[in-house]
This record gives C-alpha cells, structure tokens and sequence, in this order.
C-alpha cells in the first residue's frame, strides 16, 4: 500500500457553552467551536488526508440539544469524500444510546460512527481497532482486546481510544481504565490515536494525544491542535504534524513585582505585542511580589486601559502584596486623621497575627483610600 | 503675631488715609459709633491676610471708595524675628510688600507666601483665621427688619457657629476626610442599606439573587439530568430484561414446566376422589356396627330394668302396710285425750264463776264506808252554812276600807284649816295684877292665860263692863269651813254621824269579813264542788246489803281461776298435737297406697316388656354384630393404604401456581417492559432534545462565575466597611484629641459666666450643639441670642488660648461680637477677655460706647497720619 494519511483529532466538545464568561464572549467561543468542523476538512484537504480519526468527546454531553448534533453531521457531510471515524468518549459516552442511535439514523455516508469494539476497514489495507466507551466510567481498559484482535497480514492497525494514559489519583489505586501506554507495542498497532486530554502528547511514536483543537482553558499551547499523521507503511514509524486549528488563545501568565519597579511599564512588555490578535486572546495575569500604593494604582489603570484590546483580560492581584511606603502615607497625608487611619489600615494589613483574607480587605482598604484621595486631588 | 498699628487709604469711606497707633499686647478697643469705619478696619486687616493683591472680586471692589481709587492697607506686625510691615494694594498698580525693621524682604508672591505662612495651620496649630470674628449681628436686634432683613442676620449668625466648626475642620484636614468618608459611604450605599441589609437592586442584592436564581436552577438541572440518567439506566435494564423475557428456549421451558405441573396436578385429584370414596365406605361399616352393638344393649337394659321394678313394688306394699297401722293406732290414741279436755273446760267455768262472787262481795263493802264520811261532810256543811248569813251581812255593814281611808284624809284636811287659822287669829293675853279675873261667858280665865280669837267673843271685864272682839274675815276661814263641809258631807254619805263612830263601823265590818272568809275556806274544803254535788255523791251510793260470809277472799278466787285456765289450755294443746300427727299418718297411708299401685304397674309393664325375650333372638343379635365388625375392619384398611400411596395435593397445587405465575408474570412483565420502554424512549428523546447535560453544565458555569462574583461583591463591601470604619475610628479619635485641649481651655471661661457649665461638641459637624447649666442639657438653637454669641466668642478664646500656649499667639479681633449680651453678662464676658489679654492681643471694635467703656484696655482711634 502506499502512504496513509489521515487527521488525528478529539475533545471537540461541541455543545459547550462557557457560562462562567461574560456574555458576549459566549457566542463568539460558541461560534468558534461549530466553525472547528470546517476548519478541520480544510486541514484535511490541504493535508491530502482523506480521514478524520474522531477520539471520543465529539459533543460535550450525552444529550447536546438538536442544533448542536444536527448541525454537526451537516458540516461533517459537507465534504463527502472526507471520512469521519468516531468513537464515543466519556462525555458522550454509549450510555447517551438515544444520542447514538439519532446520530446513526441522521449521519451522513461518510460519517462513521464506531459504537462496537471491532476491527474495522477504514481504507484498503487499514484496520481501525475502535474502543467506544459504553459509558462515563467503564471501569476496565478497553483497549484490551486489540492485542488478540486478528487482522489480515499486511494491514495497517490504528487503534482509537478515549482514555487516560496514567494515573493521577493520589494512592495510585485508580488503574482501572488506565491505558497502558505500551498499548501500541502489545496490540501490534501502527499508530495509537488517543483522546480525553486536553494538551498535546507524544507518549511514545505511536501513541499521541492530539489536544483539542479549540481551547476551553488556559494552556501552555494557547491554541488548539490536531495532528496530521503519515503512516508510510505498515510497521513504519508514523511521521506526526502538529496542525494549530483554534481560534482562541487561552492563556495564563504571571508577572512579578518589585517596588520601584514601573508596573505599567512591566505590563507593557508583557501584553502581546500584536493587537490585532488580542481580540482572540483570554489572558489572565497574575501578578505576585509587592508593589507601592502607587505603583498598585498604575498597575490598575494600566489594566484598565489594555483590557478592551482583549477578548478577556483579567488581573488577579491576589498574591501581590502592598508596600505602603512612607510617601504613599504622605500623599494620603502627612498627620491627622487620615494619616492615622491610613497608618492603622496599614498594620492591620502587615499583621501577621491575623488571617490571610483579613489582611487582604485591609489591605484593600488602605489601596481604596490611596485610591479615593488621588481622585480627589485630581 | 502682634499688630503694631493699621494704616487705611483709599478704603472705603477713607479716601484719604487714617491709621491706628499705638496697638497694645492685651487688650486693645476701638469704640466708635455706627458708620465710623470700625467694619471697614476689620475688612481692611482681612484683606491684607486672606485676599492675594492680585484679588479682584467682589470682597476687593467692597472695599474700594465710591469715588474710585486703589484701596491699599499697610500693617505693621510684631514677629518673635522682629517689626514686620506688610502692605498691600489693589485695583491698580497692585503691590504686596514686606518689610523688615524698613528693610523689603519679600514683595508680590514672595510676600503672599510670607503671609500664607502666617496665617496657615501647621501641625496641629490654627490659622489666625479662626480667630477673626465680622461683624454681623447687630441687625437681629431690629426685629422691626424686613422679613429678608432678618433672615441674613440669622445667616450671619449661623455664619458666626458654622465657622468654628470649619476651622476646626481645617485643622484636623477634615474636609478631605470628610470627601474620602463621603465618598466611601456613597460608594458602599450603592452595595447596603443604612441598616446593613443588601440594597434593593444594588450589585450585591443582584449577585446574591443571581447565586440564589442559578442554584436553584442548577438543582432542578442536576434533578432532571439525573432522571434522565436514570431513564436511560432503567431502560437499558428493561431492554436486557425484555430480551431474557422474549427469548424462545425461556419461553419453551416455561411451556413445559406448566403442563408437567397440570399433569400431576389432575393425578393427585383423582386419587383424592378415590380415598374419599373409601372414607364413605369406612363410615357405613362403622354405622352397622354401631347399631347392632346398641340393639344388644337394648335387650341388656330392659332385663335390668324388669328386675328393678319387681323390687320397687314389693317395697311400696310394705310401706302402705305399715302406713295404714300407724294410722289406726293414731285414731286410737285420740278417744282419752277429748275426755280430759272437756274436764277441763268445766273446771275453769267453775274457778270464774267463784271469782266474780267475790269480787261483788268486797264492792258492797267498800260501799258502806263511803257513805258514811259523805254523810258526816254534809252535816258540817250545813251547820256553816247557817251562820254564814249573819256573818256575811256584818262584812257588808259599815264604811269599807278605801271609805275610811277618803274620811281619814278629809279629816286631816280639817285639823291642817283649823291650825292655819289658829295661827292668824288674834291672840289675847290676859294678866291679872290683882284678883279680879276676867269671864268669859262667865267662867273666868286663867292667871296668865292667852287666848286666840277665831270668831266674835265676848269677855267680861269685872269693873269695867264687857269686851267684845271680832276678828277680821281671812282666806283662812274659807278653807276650813269648806274642810269641815267636805268631813261632814262624806259622814253623812256614809250615814256616819261622827268621825269616831265611822272609825268603829270601819272597825266591826273588817273583823266580820276576815270571819267570812275563814268560814268560806272550812266549806271548800268539806264540799270541793258544792253541798249539791254532796247530796248527789251520796244519794248515788247503792243501798247497803248483807255481807255473805262463805265466799273466798277476791285474790284467793283469782288464784284458782289461773289455775284452772292453765289446765285447760295444757288439755287443749294435747288434743291439738293428737290430732295434728293423725292428718299425717292418714296423708302417709294414703301416699304409700298409691305408691304401691304404680310400682305394681311398673312391674306389670317390664314383665310384659320382655315378654319377646328368648335365647334365639339374643343369638340372632350377637351374630349381627360380628358380621358388622368384619365389614369395617375391611373398610378401613382399603382407606389406609390409598391415603398412604396419597401424592401431597398442596405442594401439587403450589407447583402448578407458581409454573402457571411464571408464565402468566413473564407475559405480563414483557407487557410492561414494552409500555415502560416505549414511555422511556419518547421521555429520553425529549430530555435528550432539550440539552439538559449542556444546560446543566452552563448552569454550573455560570453558577461559579456567579458565585465568584458574589464573593468579590462581598470582599468589595467588606473592603468599603473596614475602610469607612477605619475613617470614622481615626476622625472621632482626632476631634476628640483636638477637642479636649479645647476642652480645657473652654471650660474656665465657660464657667466664669455659669458655674459648672459644659459645653457638648456633636461628632459629625464638630459644632458646639449643646449647652450644659445646672445638669440641664439645652440645644444651642433655643437660647438666647446673647447666650449664643457668648458660647461662640468663648470658643473662640478657648482657640486663641490654645494657639498662644503652643507658641502661636495669634491676635483675636471681635468686631461688635457681642450684640445682644445684656450688661450684667457683659461684665463676666470682660472679665474673661481681659484675663486672656494677659498673654493675649484682642482687638475689640465696637459701637456700643458706654457699655464697653468699663473694659478697660488701651483705647485706639482712627487719626489721619
């Protein structure tokens, strides 16, 4: 056979809809999710891929409304040529059968929907080993079976599962359902293509996580990813690109403070130089240290001025700590009773006999009043 | 800062320049009358402090003469650095000077900041500002104003108490504090109500709503996402339940399993139909058995019964044998005892007979006893009786008792008339000196002897013829002829002829009634109830007759009549007791006779009873009974074995029950599988169509971030609260710092003019509010016009005293600040400016002349240069 070329994506999440944000940004990353299916087909075809390998997780839940599902099996069947091969993740897992079931009475000829676990002819000479989950928590690995999985000599063997590779629970007793990362080894595939997290991994050069390919949180890779896979020849090393496919960047940075450091400035250097671009961007920042009144001040109205550029922008100043220096006092005043109010404002907030969010409001108040009398001076 | 001296040109009314000299350290007044200038000074010296020579408002162009010019004031000042003169002009060719002992040390800015130096708070010192009192008042005494007149002297009035407190304001920087605070409290007004409650509508009642809104919703999410789960759980457990249900080897085996369990069942009851048929049997063997065993009893019984009847009827003919001889001898016995019955009875009617002689015998007796005492009683009486008429004739002779009595009394009468006229009559006293004695109606009298005269008398006088004396008529003389009259007329009443023979008459009747009645007692006693009952009592007596002398005692004839009675009754008792026992034994022999005849017929009728009785029928009935016995013994044995070879009906019938639910239930639970899938299936795909899961993780999104709002809401308004409080804390503290040394300059003024008074600062404005006299609290808008202005000029001292002692002694200058103080007051208010002017400079402006001319101080006068 010659070369097979096909895209390897999952956690599309379709459906989500991101009800912590502000109103507006809701339909803009809502759009964004739907617009993912065409972008993927022109990934293909640009990539010459003829497959879109689908690792469960398609929709966000097992009962997305009917616009979410319809509309995605009609930008699906939009390029007949393009095969769509799916498997059922947790999020949508084969307990949802009515989803499954309406999906298969509506899903277009090219799109496949892989609900049993055998093998299965994608292309002459490749055998697609689909492990569907038949619920949220299966409680078994259920790539278990492709190791005794027969397919004809000469095939090409991906498997296609939905799954975590390791154990993250703290005593290391949850292996139930783990993926073995050596799956690939013992089941004789080609290529493992994986799904459930969210970033990209390469776990050996057969097994690959290809991220979602739109974010839904901040990541290190701000955008969304496939990858495009080349399997030269069966038994040959799969040769895997990373495609960026997201719209949004999900990011998260932290910045730290000094006092006499220029806030404004450091925030300056720090926010993507391309503005353009920020309209896409969520971008929360961090900001730790300690600073002045002032500088505090600056920081807050530099924010307040850059924030708009940004699909979002948020300032988390809870880990910066407030330097109250003697001519931020004096600026409130020099004696009397603002000076005095301010002085105690100040104790409270470096006492540290006193709890963490007690502190913290009194340290609040101390920057409120800084606050209020520059105002007033103005 | 000290004032040396003022000089004005071009200032209003002083086109032409006037100065003051000569201003003292203490206490310095300019006393002039309205329209002098005195407010123009005061103007000027504000001016050259507070107004930048650059001014040109309207305090400026006030102070500018009519006819045009450049105002221009000069001051001179001493420093703790040494005489300072400041002048400044305005209008034109504006200047600001200072100089130094002649020398210039600052002019235009430079001379405006050595000014605002001055006069500006440092630390916590006061501007000289505070102490500058306009004025202002005078007006408010007009109450005959106009209505908008009056209204801008209580304005300045007002102005006069407002401006402690923003001074005292400035001091503290108050009013940014007061803007921080303001700002503060609007901005957490917009988060709380004044009570502390979440506002109507405000951000946090919103995010509060909001968490509230979106949980709840998120709950009814979570339950419809969880039957929905459990709908497609239920379902997938009805779909493999359905196949198990529905698949076709279950469905045989449950076939076959019923119609083995129908089979056994029909067996069982056909064996059962057999052993009853059996037990039927059992019973009629039993039955023949029954009756030939009680028909040989039968001939047993009655054979005993014949015997016993035999004995019972020889039994009741020896009873009615014995009964009848009983009787007889009963009858017998009876004869002898009538005898002495009737012996009996004769002797009693003998016994009472005898008795009632006797008894006759001791009456005629009696008889002749009484009849003689009658007769003995009646002939006393009688003998009474005859001298009892003389008797009772002299009880009724003569005067009785209460007759005397009147007489005695008239008697008395008399005798007391005859004394009284012996006493009025003339008394004549006869001495004879020689023997011859005067006679009367010839008798002569006595030597010496003395006689009354009651009545006309005639005395012969031997020798000398006759005297005659007449006594004169008295009342006395009346009175005794009428007592002698009424003596004589109750005499004659009583056919009396004299008193002594009326006492005697009195004497016999009573001795004649006291006889009567002695003889009236003898008769009652001797005839109670009359000599007529008497006769009658005696007369009834029978006639006497002879005494019979054989006849018993009574009591010895009554003794006999007992004893005879108690023999007739012991007589009549025994034939009563013969004759009883008798009725018995003919009721006994009768009973016996007819006892006897029904056990003769009892005994008749057994013997023809068993008159069928014979060896052959006995025999007859014992081989009956054993044929019986055999016919049994076979029916029972059949019984028990077909109940023994019995299959157990119950667990048959359960068996077929329980095949029969198996297959009915299997078909009914497929029925119902399929109505509860078909339920599931429309239920699911609805749910499935809504996005309750997207809508549920929405909602807990939204949730979070709702819930995350809230948090920082509250932060917010925890934030606003600490801060407003710690403003409020710090604010409170410095007014108090600020007020008490206050405070403790105040109070010695305040009490030269009220003993223990007390002056009370509200917190928020710092206005002095409320005056303390006597223990009674009064607000400082209800006193007296005069009181206020005390009040506030007193602080106002307080404050100047205050800036001396901390090195900052600043002049206070009063222009007519008081206005309505009364005159006895005003001596106190100069008693304590006069004591501030030791170490301090006031400068008093005022109008009233004679009422501040006992103040005392340095006297100043505007005079031209």
């Amino acid at each position: 056979m010659t070369e097979f070329r096909f895209l390897h994506t999952a956690d599309l999440h379709l459906g989500r809809r991101f009800g912590a944000l502000p109103e507006d940004l809701r339909g803009r990353l809502v759009e964004a999710r739907h617009a993912l299916l065409p972008n993927l087909s022109q990934a293909a075809a640009r990539f010459g891929a003829g497959h879109i390998l689908l690792a469960g997780d398609t929709f966000d839940s097992e009962t997305p409304s009917d616009p979410v599902w319809r509309q995605a099996l009609v930008a699906m069947g939009a390029a007949p040529d393009l095969h769509w091969w799916i498997i059922p993740g947790n999020h949508d897992s084969l307990a949802a059968e009515s989803l499954w079931s309406r999906l298969a009475q509506h899903a277009p000829a090219n799109v496949h929907l892989l609900t049993e676990a055998r093998p299965v002819q994608i292309a002459p000479g490749v055998t697609l080993l689909p492990c569907p989950l038949p619920r949220r928590y299966p409680g078994r690995d259920l790539t278990a079976w492709m190791a005794e999985a027969e397919t004809p000599p000469g095939q090409v063997r991906i498997g296609l599962a939905h799954g975590a590779i390791r154990d993250f629970s703290s005593d290391g007793s949850g292996a139930d359902g783990i993926i073995p990362p050596d799956r690939a080894a013992t089941a004789r595939l080609d290529y493992l293509a994986l799904g459930d997290w969210h970033g990209r991994i390469e776990v050996n050069p057969r097994t690959f996580y290809p991220g979602t390919p739109e974010r839904d949180a901040a990541h290190p890779d701000a955008r969304g990813t496939c990858l495009a896979v080349t399997l030269p020849a069966p038994g040959a090393l799969p040769v895997v690109e990373t495609l960026f496919t997201g719209r949004f960047q999900w990011t998260e940075d932290s910045l730290a403070l000094l006092p006499g450091q220029d806030a404004a400035a450091l925030l300056a250097d720090r926010l993507p130089a391309d503005r353009p671009a920020r309209r896409d961007q969520l971008l929360r920042l961090r900001v730790t240290g300690r600073a002045t009144l002032s500088e505090r001040a600056a920081l807050a109205e530099a924010v307040a001025a850059a924030a708009p550029d940004f699909a979002a922008l948020d300032l988390d100043l809870a880990a910066l700590d407030t330097e109250v220096e003697a001519a931020d006092l004096d600026e409130i005043d020099r004696a009397g009773a603002l000076r005095l109010a301010a002085e105690r404002l100040r104790a409270a907030a470096d006492d540290p006999a006193r709890a963490e969010g007690a502190r913290r409001i009194s340290a609040a108040a101390l920057n409120r009043l800084f606050g209020y009398l520059r105002e007033d001076r103005a | 800062m000290r004032l040396v001296s003022v000089t004005l040109a071009n200032v209003r009314r002083f086109t032409d320049p006037v100065q003051i000299l000569g201003v003292g350290p203490g206490l310095n007044v300019l006393s002039a009358a309205n329209e002098q200038g005195k407010s123009t000074l005061f103007d000027a010296l504000h001016a050259v402090f507070f107004l930048p020579h650059r001014a040109k408002g309207k305090e400026i162009k006030a102070l500018r003469p009519h006819s045009g010019g450049n105002p221009e004031v000069t001051v001179e000042i001493d420093l703790p650095e040494g005489r300072h003169r400041i002048t400044k002009r305005w209008m034109g060719r504006e200047t600001a000077t200072v100089h130094r002992d002649g020398q210039l040390v600052a002019q235009a800015d430079a001379a405006e900041d050595f000014i605002a130096r001055l006069m500006t708070a440092d630390s916590d010192a006061g501007p000289a500002g505070l102490l500058w009192v306009r004025q202002g008042l005078t007006r408010l005494e007009d109450d005959a104003g106009t209505a908008t007149e009056r209204e801008k002297a209580r304005a300045n009035r007002r102005g006069l108490m407002t401006s402690v407190a923003g001074e005292v304001d400035e001091l503290t920087g108050g009013r940014r504090m007061d803007r921080a605070l303001h700002r503060c409290r609007e901005d957490l007004a917009q988060y709380l109500t004044a009570s502390g409650r979440p506002l109507k509508g405000g951000p946090l009642a919103l995010a509060e709503a909001a968490v509230e809104d979106l949980t709840a919703r998120k709950a009814e999410l979570d339950s419809t996402a969880r039957t929905l789960a459990d709908g497609i759980a239920r379902r997938l457990d009805l779909r493999r339940t359905l196949a198990e249900l529905t698949e076709p080897e279950a469905a045989a085996a449950r076939k076959a399993r019923l119609d083995e369990a129908r089979a056994r069942h029909e067996a069982a009851e056909r064996h059962a139909g057999a052993l009853e048929q059996a037990d039927a049997r059992l019973r009629a063997a039993d039955l023949a058995q029954r009756n030939a065993t009680d028909r040989l009893a039968a001939l047993n019984r009655a054979r005993t019964e014949a015997d016993a009847a035999a004995r019972a009827a020889a039994q009741a003919r020896a009873a009615a044998s014995a009964a009848r001889i009983a009787r007889e001898e009963a009858e017998a016995a009876l004869a002898p005892l009538a005898t002495g019955l009737a012996e009996a009875r004769k002797a009693r009617q003998e016994a009472e007979a005898l008795h009632h002689r006797a008894t006759a015998a001791a009456l005629v007796k009696a008889n002749a006893h009484r009849r003689a005492e009658l007769q003995s009683r009646l002939d006393t009486a009688r003998a009474l009786l005859a001298d009892r008429t003389a008797l009772a004739r002299a009880a009724a002779t003569g005067p009785d008792a209460k007759a005397l009595a009147e007489m005695e009394k008239l008697a008395q009468a008399l005798d007391i008339q005859r004394g009284l006229r012996d006493r009025s009559a003339p008394h004549l006293h006869f001495r004879h000196d020689g023997p011859a004695r005067v006679q009367q109606n010839g008798q002569p009298l006595a030597a010496d002897a003395i006689l009354a005269v009651t009545e006309p008398a005639t005395f012969d006088l031997p020798g000398l013829g006759q005297l005659t004396v007449t006594p004169g008529s008295s009342t006395s003389g009346a009175g005794l002829d009428k007592a002698a009259s009424d003596l004589a007329a109750a005499l004659s009443r009583l056919g009396q002829p004299d008193l002594d023979t009326a006492r005697a008459a009195a004497t016999a009747r009573a001795t004649a009634q006291a006889a009567l009645s002695d003889l009236d007692s003898r008769l009652k006693l001797l005839a109670p109830d009359g000599l007529a009952r008497l006769e009658a009592d005696l007369a009834a007596l029978p006639a006497a007759a002879a005494d019979p002398a054989d006849l018993p005692d009574p009591a010895t004839a009554a003794a006999a009549l007992k004893s005879a009675t108690d023999r007739l009754t012991q007589a009549e008792a025994a034939a009563e007791a013969a004759r009883t026992r008798l009725d018995h034994l003919r009721e006994a022999d009768t009973r016996a006779a007819v006892l006897a005849d029904a056990a003769a017929t009892a005994e008749a009728k057994a013997r023809a009873a068993l008159a069928v009785d014979s060896p052959e029928a006995e025999a007859a009935l014992l081989a009956d009974l054993a044929t019986a016995r055999q016919s049994r013994d076979a029916a029972l044995a059949e019984r028990d074995s077909l109940a023994a070879a019995a299959p157990d009906r119950a667990a048959v019938a359960a068996a077929l029950a329980r095949a029969t639910s198996v297959a009915t239930g299997a078909e009914d639970d497929i029925r119902k599988a399929e109505l509860e899938l078909a339920r599931l299936d429309s239920e699911i795909a609805l749910r499935s169509g809504e996005g309750v899961l997207e809508d549920l993780a929405d909602t807990a999104a939204r949730l979070q971030a709702a819930e995350a709002r809230l948090a920082a809401t509250r932060t917010e308004v925890e934030v606003l609260k600490e801060l407003a409080a710690a403003l409020e804390a710090a604010r409170n503290e410095a007014r108090d710092r600020y007020l008490e040394p206050v405070m403790a300059e105040l109070r010695p003024l305040l009490r030269a003019l009220w003993p223990d008074a007390e002056l009370h600062f509200d917190g928020e404005s710092l206005l002095p509010t409320r005056l303390v006299r006597g223990g009674t609290e009064e607000d400082l808008d209800v006193l007296s016009g005069g009181t206020q202005e005390q009040v506030a000029l007193l602080v106002r001292l307080a404050f100047a005293r205050l800036l001396a002692k901390r090195g900052r002694p600043a002049p206070v200058i009063l222009d007519d600040a008081l206005i309505f103080t009364d005159d006895d007051r005003i001596e106190k208010m100069f008693d304590a400016l006069t004591a501030l002017a030791a170490d301090q400079q006031i400068l008093v402006l005022t109008c009233r002349q004679r009422a501040f001319r006992d103040l005392g101080g340095t006297r100043l006068a505007l005079s031209p240069p």
